[in-house]
């Protein structure tokens, strides 16, 4: 049911380049956020060292993973909540499907989690024909025109007010305004009934405590604190790995998530969950029910070298200040995860060679593990991930994507092992190139598959002689005077 | 036996992390494992109990600075029937959101109930909106919900209140209803001066006391709030009340 579309990223990624309104909303975005978050960590009293620390208390919780799950999940058993583990997307939809039939469910209404996404609960719901409402401003504005999320915190970036003005006075039957404001108090008003009737709450979980026995979810809108709160049921979905041991950690942990996620010092609302209303309270949902997912992470998890990719806790940060998102934007990605995080998470979970193309677009620059606040090293990885597409690999079941450029490389290898060689080739190739020569003296068409080497740019003839041959001759003239 | 997949999903993980259960595990849960970390949150919680008066001052200014690059509100009284006076001005002077009825939901708590505001608000045809927790039964939590999102104001007190960023934390017990909080177009809280805190560090400390000493925990549902609802989504431009509150209160009861 879920939707993977990577292989489009070319496809996508060209649209996105030429589409005025997202190149200007990309732009700003990561002018605000992308520096924010820079300037964030540097205000912070322990200073941007702290990210290490993160890093730490996440690898920490992923190192004894097994111990923490079962932890939470027995005291949320014990404050009457259920819990369930899905081994895979099917499994976890199947569930939270099951529950919504066994109450009669009609309308769900949902709190932004890209987990959701990933296991592509809204189709499976559309097709059992309950509703799912997103709630999400962001999401609420794509939901409505039939589209899919573009990046991980502002999902409808790519959309003009305009646009937007004309979506809601279609949908909502409001006049037409450009106004953000009219336009926010029309969606406030559209989806207050949506979680007052609603007979369900979806959310995601951002880091769970295992000490405590509590999920927990963040929002600047409150729409997950509505979800949570008003339906007579609460299903939460986490990734198995979203949790740490204490409840201490969370104090570093979510000061650097607020700040990398939006340049703030903390998120508006930030809700412990840990089981349904008891006796004596007057809200909160009746029955409480904890999905947590695998969906491939094992793999991930039994992998030294990937396995510090399961510390990533979702923030955005990264895109916010990748050159290549911000190029291309978040569709390109063609999966629940954009951006660097989704050019190193989307292969491990959907398959290497099918999404090899979110690896080999990133520039592998580094600006992503220094915007990371838990300072995973994402160009560490893209490069892995590379290298087992030049190589191949069993254990990731892994093709080899191009054996000509590897038999390419391997005379390379060769040549400039000798300098007899490598000397007769660049002599070679100096005169060679001459023959390419095209107007005002540079080379601006190759054949053949050199084709992308001149596509979009011209190439300086080489010099007449080499650097090393010019110094000779200049230590010779030297020596003469 | 249903485990709803737990043993299985949990050998998993093990086989993945290579456990065999020979390898010792850290301590994971040990609240402070080291020395200097024992000495630091003794430290924290020795501090925030003795803090003096006038620390407590800077603190709340503090707090209002951060207040303000949120909008949300944060105003001093000297005393608690100060406090009540400036809400019932509020409630006098803002107008329903929703319909023209004007009706006020309240937490059942001592300070609220100290203001003793439910006369002057009755005597302006405003009706005030409780949870009654001794019965708060299926028909109840549907009355509440349905009622409190008719209210215009929500005034509740918190447990805490962060100066650094301006955070209410808020745990949920009888009588403090979660969505006091959340349905009213105006949050109003209530606080006394000695439950300002200077920061999360603080805070995660004075949790941890907790744990160890009186066993209530996080509860069930324990929220932070940081200021009025809040959205960016429609052209990056910010917008109050998404679904939340769109303004915030905070009257902090300084003392004379
Ligand atoms: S990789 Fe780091 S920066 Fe990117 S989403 Fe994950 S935690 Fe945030």
């Amino acid at each position: 049911m879920t939707r993977i579309a990577t292989e489009n990223y070319r496809e996508e990624a060209i649209k996105g380049i030429n589409d005025p309104v997202l190149q200007k909303a990309l732009a700003n975005l990561q002018m605000r956020l992308g520096r924010g978050a820079e300037e964030a960590y540097r205000n912070l009293p322990e200073g941007p060292g702290l990210r290490r620390k993160a890093h730490e208390i996440r690898m920490n919780a992923i190192e004894n993973l097994d111990v923490l799950l079962e932890l939470l999940a027995d005291k949320i058993r014990s404050r009457g909540g259920h819990v369930f583990f899905a081994e895979d997307a099917d499994a976890a939809v199947t569930y939270c499907l099951e529950t919504a039939q066994k109450h009669n469910v009609r309308l769900a209404v949902k709190g932004k989690s890209m987990i959701t996404e990933e296991i592509g609960l809204n189709d499976a719901f559309a097709a059992a024909d309950i509703e799912v409402a997103e709630t999400d401003l962001g999401e609420y504005i794509i939901q409505l025109a039939g589209e899919h999320p573009s990046h991980i915190i502002a999902p409808a970036i790519h959309k003009t007010r305009s646009e937007i003005g004309l979506l809601f006075s279609e949908k909502l039957n409001i006049p037409y305004t450009t106004d953000p404001e009219t336009l926010t108090r029309a969606a406030r008003k559209a989806l207050r009934e949506k979680f007052l009737s609603a007979g369900m709450g979806i959310s995601g979980c951002n880091i769970a405590c295992a000490e405590t026995g509590h999920i927990t979810v963040v929002s600047n809108e409150g729409n997950i604190r509505m979800s949570t709160t008003l339906p007579k049921v609460h299903v939460a979905f986490m990734g198995m790995e979203r949790i740490t041991a204490r409840l201490s950690d969370h104090d570093i942990l979510f000061r650097l998530l607020s700040r990398g996620a939006a340049a703030q010092k903390m998120a508006g609302y930030v809700s412990y969950i840990g089981g349904p209303r008891i006796s004596g309270q007057a809200d909160g949902p009746d029955e409480f029910h904890l999905v947590i997912i695998d969906n491939g992470r094992t793999k991930i998890l039994a992998d030294n070298e990937f396995r510090e990719m399961l510390c990533c806790i979702r923030c955005g940060a990264c895109l916010n200040m990748c050159p290549v998102y911000g190029e291309i934007g978040g569709h390109a990605y063609g999966y629940a995860y954009t951006g660097p995080v989704g050019a190193v998470v989307t292969p491990l979970l959907v398959g290497i060679n099918r999404a090899k193309d979110l690896c080999l677009g990133e520039t592998l620059c580094g600006a992503c593990k220094d915007a990371c606040p838990v300072d995973i090293d994402l160009p560490r990885m893209l490069l892995l991930l590379r290298a087992k597409l030049a190589d191949g690999d069993e254990k990731w079941n892994v093709k080899r994507e191009n054996t000509g450029e590897k038999i390419l490389y391997g005379i390379w290898s060769e040549i400039v092992r000798r300098r007899w060689a490598y000397d007769a080739m660049l002599n070679l190739s100096r005169e060679g190139l001459r023959l390419f020569t095209g107007k005002e003296g540079m080379i601006s068409s190759f054949p053949f598959f050199l084709k992308g080497w001149t596509d979009s740019r011209d190439m300086k003839l080489p010099a007449r002689e080499s650097f090393m041959l010019q110094w000779k001759k200049s230590e010779k003239q030297k020596r003469v005077k | 036996m249903n485990d709803n997949g737990q043993v299985k999903f949990i050998n998993k993980i093990r086989k993945a992390l290579c456990f065999d259960g020979k390898k010792p595990r850290p301590d994971l849960f040990c609240p402070k494992s080291d020395e200097e970390s024992i000495e630091e949150s003794v430290l924290i919680l020795d501090r925030i109990s003795n803090r003096p008066h006038s620390s407590r001052i800077q603190l709340l200014e503090k707090m209002i600075d951060a207040a303000k690059l949120i909008n949300l509100n944060v105003i001093p009284v000297k005393t608690l029937p100060e406090a009540a006076q400036e809400i019932v001005k509020l409630a006098f002077e803002k107008q329903p959101e929703w319909g023209d009825e004007k009706s006020v939901a309240l937490w059942k708590h001592p300070l609220i109930e100290e203001m003793n505001i439910g006369d002057i608000l009755r005597k302006r045809n405003i009706k005030m909106i409780f949870s009654n927790q001794p019965d708060a039964g299926k028909t109840e939590r549907d009355r509440l919900i349905k009622e409190s999102a008719g209210s215009f104001i929500g005034i509740t007190s918190a447990d805490y209140c962060i100066a650094e960023t301006g955070t209410l934390v808020m745990k949920t017990r009888p009588g403090h209803a979660r969505v006091v909080s959340l349905l009213p177009s105006i949050h109003v809280a209530v606080i006394k001066l000695e439950q300002v805190i200077a920061d999360f560090k603080e805070l995660y400390a004075l949790f941890e006391e907790d744990l160890k000493e009186n066993g209530e925990g996080l509860t069930n549902c324990m929220t932070f709030i940081t200021g009025p609802s809040k959205t960016a989504d429609i052209e990056a431009t910010m917008v109050h009340g998404a679904h939340g509150p769109r303004e915030l209160y905070i009257y902090v009861v300084t003392g004379t």
